[in-house]
C-alpha cells in the first residue's frame, strides 16, 4: 500500500513538472557559430530542405498583453481601462501594458515615471510572476492537447509543430483557430497565432494582426508573405542593421532578399548569411519540446584564435551576459558553473565550480568563469572556443536562502534591475543595453 | 650517533592519537604524513604538522642515545595501538630504518630523515596568558557549527573570529564569532586578564585549528594561550600547539547586529521548539530545509513540505509583540542554535520576511545568533 502511495506522488510530481512552462525547456547548447566549411554544408542542406520546409506546419502562439490581460482577468472591473504592469517603484519599467494603455503610447520597457506622465489615468499594478506562471501552465496544457511538440519561449509564447497532428485534428489553421477558442473559453484570454512552414515566418505572422489575430502563410508562400514587410520585422535586425541596410536602399524584407549574398556577407560577415536566408524565409530550426532542463549555456567559436587576456575576458563577459539572460528567460538559476575551453589544437578542457547559492546574475557568472579561466592554459595557448554553462538548476521562484552580508534588499534591487534590462533588450533587441566592456565597436555597426 | 629510546606505550599512544587529525590529511608533501621524533635530555618530542596547525607533544622517556627521525604517523600509531607491551623501544638504523621492539614483536619501519621535516615555528612565551579550558570549550561549542565550509563563501568565513573587548564596567571579555554567510553565532565570556594582543580587529583561527583547541580544552583545566601577529599559541602541560592565523578580514558583523531591531520579539520555550523543528526537518527538501514560520500574538505554526515525501505541521504556544507574519527559515539553522543554547525559553527578534532575525536567551547571556530567512 505504502509503495503505491510513493509511486503516486512521484507520478503527480512528474505531471506537475511537465506542465510547468519553466521547469522544463531544453537540454542543449545553442548552435555554435559554424565554421566556414560547416556553413557551406549547412547552406546546401537548407537549399535541399526547401521542399521539405513546405511540408512542415508550425504555429506560433503569442498571448496578447499577457501580464496586463491576466490582471484584467482577475479584476474584471479593470476591463477597458489602461492597465500597466511593472516595477515595484517609480524607478521601475513597464513589463506589460494593456492595449488601452498602448493607445497612450505606453509600451513595455518604458520607465514607469514616463508611463505615468503619458497615461495619468492608467491603473499601475505590480508584477505578480507566480500568478502569470500559473495561468501560463494552463495555457501550455491546452497547446499540448494538439501536439507533443510544444516549445515554450517564455510564459506567454510558444511554437507548436502540428505537422503530424493534421490527420487527427485537421489543417494547421483549423488547429490554430480551435486553440484560440479554447484559450478564450477556458482561460478567458486572447492569443494571436501565426501559421507557417517555419518558426521564423510563424513568429512574424503571429505579430501581424495583434490582438486576437490569426495570420496564415500558405505552404510555399513565405517569400511572398515577407516581401512587403519592413526589415525591422525580421529577427536579428535591430536598429543598427536597419540603418545600415537603409543606406543600401533596403526598406522591405523583399529588398533584402534581392541583395546578393556576397554583398551581405561582405558587409555583415556571418550575420549576412543569416539575413539573406531569413529574407528568403529559410529557417530549418526544429520545434524542440521541453524536457527536464539539465543545464543552460552558450558557447562561441572565434573567427580568429584568442590569446590576449582582455579579449578572453571580453568574450567571457559576452557569454555570461547571454547565459544570464537565458537563465532569467527560463526562470531558473544555476548553482554549478562550467567553463569549456577549446584550444587552437582542438584539445578541450572544462573547469567547474559550485556556488553557495544558485544564480542568474551575469556579473556573478562572469566572475566565477574568470576564476575558472585562470585554472586553464587559456592565453598561454591560443583559444578557439569558449563556453559557459550553468547546471544544478533550481526554479527561480523556489525557496532561496538569503545572504547575511549582501542583504536582501540588495538582491531584490538586482532582480529589479535585471527585469528592467531584460524588458528593454526584449523590446529593442538584445544589444540595446550591454556592459560597457562590450560596447566597443558597437557604434560602427 | 643514532637515536635509541625506551617509552611507555600508553603515553606514546595518547600523544600519537592527538596528532592523527593533523597528519592524516592527504597532501602533496609526503613528509607531512610523518611525525617527527626527537630524543633529547630525558624526553622525546613528537611533532606533527599540516603547515596550518602544528602540535608538539613531549613524552617522558629513557633516552639511551639522542637523535631524531620521522616515521609514518598512521602506521606508527597503529603499531603502538595493537601492541600489548607496556614498553616500546625505538632504534634508528642505517638508511633511516627504525627498529621498533614491543614485547615479543619486532618491526622495521622505513622513516625519512629529520632534517627534511619543516621547522616548528618559534613562539613568544611571555605573551601567554592562562585561560580556563572550560571557557574555551564553551566559546567553541557555541560557534563551531556556523563556520563556513571550504569553498562555500567568498568571504573569509572558514574560521572563527576571536576578539577581546573591554566592557564599559572595566571587565574584559573574550568573544568568538563565526558565520557561513547565511547565519552568524557569537559567544562571549568574561575573562580575568585582558588578552592585550587581541586587538579590536581580532584574529581568525581556521576551522581545523578551532577543532584542535577544542580537544586541548577538553582535558585541561587551564590552558596557556597567546595570540601573535601571524599565529595562535596554545600550551597545556606537555603539549604545545601553534596555529597559523588566516589572512584577511572578517565581514562587519557589528554593523549587522546594530541594524537589527529588537522590538518585535517572539518568546518561546526552547525544548518543545527544538523538538518540533527536528520533526519539521523530516519533511524538507535536502538542499535548503525550508520550514515556514507562521507567527501571531499567541502562537507559532511551523510547517514544511517535501515534494517527494509529504508535509508536516506543528503548532506551539508563543508570545509575539508584532503584527502576524509568515516567513521561511532553513530548519537546520534553528536546530543547531537551539541545541547549544542553555535556557528554558528563547527570545527571537523577527522584523520582516527578508531581514536578519536575532536569537537570544536571557538565561544564556553571552550568546546570540543571527539567522537570515529564506525567500519562499
Amino acid at each position: 500500500m505504502e509503495r503505491k502511495d510513493v509511486n503516486l506522488s512521484t507520478l503527480l510530481k512528474i505531471t506537475e513538472r511537465r506542465h510547468h512552462p519553466c521547469a522544463g525547456a531544453r537540454v542543449r547548447y545553442d548552435t555554435p557559430q559554424a565554421s566556414p566549411a560547416r556553413r557551406t554544408a549547412a547552406a546546401n542542406i537548407s537549399q535541399a530542405n526547401m521542399t521539405a520546409n513546405r511540408e512542415r506546419r508550425i504555429i506560433h502562439l503569442d498571448m496578447d498583453a499577457f501580464y496586463a490581460s491576466v490582471e484584467v482577468l482577475d479584476q474584471p472591473a479593470l476591463r477597458g481601462r489602461p492597465v500597466i504592469v511593472g516595477g515595484g517603484s517609480e524607478r521601475g519599467v513597464v513589463s506589460a501594458a494593456s492595449y488601452e494603455a498602448r493607445r497612450f503610447g505606453v509600451h513595455s520597457a518604458l520607465p514607469i515615471a514616463t508611463a505615468r506622465r503619458l497615461c495619468p489615468e492608467g491603473v499601475f499594478l505590480p508584477v505578480r510572476m507566480e500568478r502569470y506562471r500559473e495561468v501560463s501552465a494552463r495555457i501550455m496544457e491546452i497547446f499540448r492537447r494538439y501536439t507533443p511538440l510544444v516549445e515554450p519561449l517564455s510564459l506567454d509564447e510558444a511554437f507548436l509543430d502540428v505537422t503530424g497532428s493534421r490527420p487527427l485534428f485537421g489543417p494547421a489553421e483549423e488547429i490554430a483557430r480551435t486553440i484560440k477558442e479554447l484559450v478564450r473559453t477556458e482561460i478567458g484570454l486572447t492569443v494571436s497565432a501565426g501559421v507557417a512552414g517555419s518558426k521564423l515566418v510563424a513568429k512574424i505572422a503571429s505579430d501581424l494582426r495583434k490582438p486576437d489575430g490569426l495570420t496564415l502563410v500558405p505552404p510555399g508562400g513565405e517569400r511572398e508573405f515577407l516581401a512587403n514587410l519592413p526589415i525591422g520585422k525580421l529577427w536579428g535586425v535591430g536598429q543598427a542593421s536597419r540603418e545600415a541596410l537603409g543606406l543600401m536602399g533596403v526598406r522591405t524584407i523583399g529588398d533584402l532578399g534581392r541583395l546578393p549574398l556576397s554583398l551581405l556577407e561582405g558587409k555583415f560577415g556571418k550575420h549576412g548569411r543569416h539575413l539573406h536566408e531569413a529574407a528568403l524565409g529559410i529557417d530549418n530550426r526544429e520545434v524542440e519540446p521541453e524536457r527536464e532542463m539539465k543545464s543552460v549555456g552558450h558557447e562561441e567559436t572565434f573567427a580568429a584564435d584568442l590569446t590576449r587576456r582582455q579579449d578572453l575576458e571580453r568574450e567571457l563577459l559576452a557569454l555570461a551576459v547571454r547565459v544570464g539572460r537565458r537563465l532569467r528567460r527560463y526562470g531558473v538559476r544555476g548553482r554549478t558553473v562550467t567553463l569549456k575551453v577549446k584550444y587552437h589544437d582542438f584539445k578541450q578542457v572544462t573547469r567547474s565550480a559550485t556556488l553557495t547559492a544558485a544564480t542568474d546574475d551575469e556579473g556573478e557568472i562572469c566572475r566565477e568563469a574568470g576564476e575558472l579561466l585562470a585554472r586553464t592554459e587559456a592565453g598561454r595557448k591560443p583559444v578557439r572556443l569558449l563556453g559557459i554553462s550553468l547546471a544544478n538548476l533550481a526554479e527561480a521562484g523556489a525557496a532561496r536562502q538569503l545572504d547575511l552580508f549582501a542583504p536582501g534588499h540588495g538582491q531584490a534591487k538586482k532582480e529589479g534591475l535585471h527585469r528592467a534590462l531584460d524588458a528593454i533588450n526584449d523590446k529593442y533587441g538584445s544589444r540595446s543595453i550591454l556592459p560597457a566592456a562590450l560596447m566597443e565597436g558597437e557604434e560602427e555597426k | 650517533m643514532s637515536m635509541i629510546v625506551n617509552l611507555s606505550r600508553e603515553e606514546l599512544l595518547a600523544k600519537l592519537a592527538s596528532l592523527q587529525n593533523v597528519t592524516g590529511k592527504k597532501g602533496t608533501i609526503a613528509i607531512l604524513s610523518n611525525v617527527l621524533i626527537e630524543a633529547r635530555n630525558e624526553a622525546v618530542e613528537i611533532t606533527g604538522t599540516d603547515l596550518e596547525v602544528g602540535i608538539r607533544n613531549r613524552v617522558q622517556a629513557e633516552v639511551r642515545a639522542e637523535g631524531a627521525i620521522t616515521l609514518p604517523s598512521k602506521k606508527l600509531f597503529e603499531i603502538v595501538r595493537e601492541s600489548d607491551a607496556a614498553q616500546l623501544s625505538m632504534e634508528v638504523r642505517d638508511n633511516n630504518w627504525v627498529r621498533i621492539k614491543a614485547g615479543s614483536s619486532d618491526y622495521n619501519l622505513a622513516g625519512m630523515p629529520a632534517e627534511e621535516y619543516p621547522s616548528f615555528p618559534e613562539h613568544d612565551e611571555g605573551a601567554l596568558v592562562p585561560l580556563p579550558g572550560e571557557l574555551l570549550k564553551d566559546l567553541i561549542d557555541k560557534t563551531f557549527f556556523s563556520i563556513a565550509q571550504e569553498g562555500e563563501s567568498q568571504f573569509n568565513l572558514t574560521g572563527v573570529l576571536v576578539q577581546g573587548e573591554q566592557k564599559d564596567g572595566g571587565s574584559n571579555v573574550l568573544k568568538m564569532i563565526s558565520s557561513d554567510g547565511h547565519r552568524l553565532s557569537l559567544m562571549e565570556r568574561e575573562i580575568d586578564s585582558p588578552l592585550a594582543v587581541i586587538r579590536e580587529k581580532g584574529v581568525i583561527i581556521p576551522r581545523k585549528g578551532v577543532q584542535e583547541i577544542r580537544k586541548f580544552a577538553e582535558g585541561n583545566e587551564i590552558l596557556q594561550v597567546g595570540f601573535e601577529e601571524k599565529q595562535a599559541v596554545i600550551k597545556s602541560g606537555e603539549s604545545l600547539m601553534v596555529i597559523r592565523l588566516m589572512n584577511g578580514d572578517f565581514p562587519d558583523y557589528k554593523g549587522i547586529l546594530n541594524g537589527i531591531g529588537r522590538e518585535r520579539r517572539l518568546s518561546i520555550e526552547r525544548a518543545p521548539f527544538l523538538n518540533s523543528m527536528k520533526r519539521m526537518n523530516l519533511f524538507t527538501e535536502d538542499r535548503y530545509n525550508a520550514v515556514t514560520f507562521k507567527i501571531d500574538r499567541e502562537r507559532l505554526v511551523l510547517s514544511s513540505q517535501s515534494m517527494d515525501i509529504g508535509n508536516a505541521k506543528d503548532e506551539l504556544p508563543a508570545k509575539y509583540d508584532g503584527d502576524p507574519i509568515e516567513l521561511g527559515f532553513n530548519g537546520r539553522y534553528f536546530v543547531e542554535v537551539l541545541q547549544v543554547l542553555a535556557s528554558t525559553t528563547v527570545q527571537i527578534a523577527i522584523n520582516s520576511e527578508e531581514s536578519p532575525c536575532l536569537v537570544q536567551a536571557e538565561e544564556d547571556p553571552g550568546f546570540l545568533s543571527v539567522i537570515m530567512p529564506m525567500k519562499l
